[in-house]
C-alpha cells in the first residue's frame, strides 16, 4: 500500500467520524428537546451503569431516604432537569471539540497530500488539537447524574485524552523543527 | 545580521546587473535578491565560487563581518 492510499484511507476515516459526530450532535439535541416535551415516551428506557475506562475516578453516590437504590429499576424519565441540562451541554461541547480536532487533523492530512507537510499551519493545527484535548479533559472532569432520589457525582481524569493532548503538543514541536529545517533549506542559496 | 553582503557594491563596480549575474552563475533572480537583501540563511560554496568567478573577486569582497 503506497503513501497516497494510506492518506486517502485516513482522510476518509476522518470525514466519516466527522459525519458521525455531526449526526450525534443533532441526535442528542433532538433527544434533549423531545425528552423535555414528552417524557412519557421514554418510560421503557432503563439506565445502565457506565463501565470503567482508563480514568482516575473519585465518586460519591447518595440516595434520599433509607431504601437502597436498585440501579436496574432506575428510569430515564426520572432524570432531573438540572442534571439533564448539565449533561446535554457537557456532551455537546465535548462532541464539538472532537469535531474541531478532527477538522484540524484533516487539514494536516490535506497538507501532507499537497507536499506541504512541514508548514507553519500544521504546527498551529497540532497545538489547537492539544488545546481542544485539554478542554475535553476539563469538561470530562466533573460528572453529575440525578435520577429521582438517586444522585451520583464524580470527579474523573481521563488519562487517554491527556496523553492525546501531550502527543499533539509533542507533534507540534516536531513539526516546528521540521518547518525550521525546511525554511533553512529554502533560504540556502 | 552580523554578516553583510556587499554584492550591490561589487556589481556597481563591475557595471553588471543582478539579472546578468544570476544568469551567469545559474540561479534565479529571486534567489539572488534573497542573498543581496541578507535574508539568506546559508550560501553554498559552489554559489560563492561561481559569484567570485563571475565578478573576479574574493569571498571577502562580498562577505563582511560587522560586530
Amino acid at each position: 500500500m503506497n503513501k497516497n492510499s494510506l492518506l486517502k484511507i485516513a482522510n476518509l476515516c476522518c470525514n466519516f467520524f466527522k459525519m458521525i459526530i455531526a449526526i450525534s450532535i443533532i441526535a442528542i439535541t433532538l433527544f434533549f428537546f423531545h425528552f423535555q416535551l414528552d417524557r412519557s415516551s421514554y418510560k421503557e428506557w432503563n439506565i445502565e451503569k457506565p463501565g470503567n475506562d482508563s480514568t482516575v475516578r473519585f465518586e460519591r453516590e447518595s440516595t434520599v431516604g433509607k431504601k437502597p437504590v436498585d440501579f436496574d429499576k432506575l428510569k430515564i424519565t426520572n432524570w432531573k432537569i438540572g442534571s439533564l441540562y448539565y449533561s446535554y451541554f457537557k456532551f455537546t461541547a465535548i462532541l464539538i471539540l472532537i469535531y474541531l480536532s478532527l477538522n484540524q487533523f484533516g487539514k494536516v492530512l490535506k497538507s501532507v497530500k499537497e507536499l506541504e507537510t512541514f508548514h507553519q499551519t500544521n504546527v498551529h493545527a497540532f497545538r489547537r488539537i492539544g488545546y481542544y484535548c485539554l478542554f475535553i479533559a476539563g469538561l470530562s472532569l466533573f460528572s453529575y447524574w440525578e435520577f429521582g432520589d438517586y444522585t451520583k457525582s464524580s470527579v474523573s481524569v481521563s488519562m487517554n485524552v491527556l496523553f492525546t493532548a501531550l502527543l499533539a503538543f509533542i507533534l507540534a514541536e516536531v513539526f516546528k523543527e521540521g518547518n525550521n529545517l525546511m525554511e533553512e533549506n529554502q533560504l540556502t542559496i | 545580521m552580523a554578516i553583510i553582503i556587499n554584492l550591490d557594491r561589487i556589481l556597481e563596480e563591475r557595471n553588471m546587473k543582478s539579472n546578468e549575474l544570476a544568469e551567469i552563475i545559474g540561479i534565479t533572480t529571486a534567489n539572488l535578491s534573497i542573498l543581496k537583501t541578507g535574508k539568506a540563511k546559508a550560501i553554498r560554496f559552489s554559489t560563492l565560487e561561481a559569484i567570485c568567478k563571475a565578478l573576479d573577486c574574493q569571498p571577502g569582497d562580498i562577505l563582511e563581518y560587522k560586530a
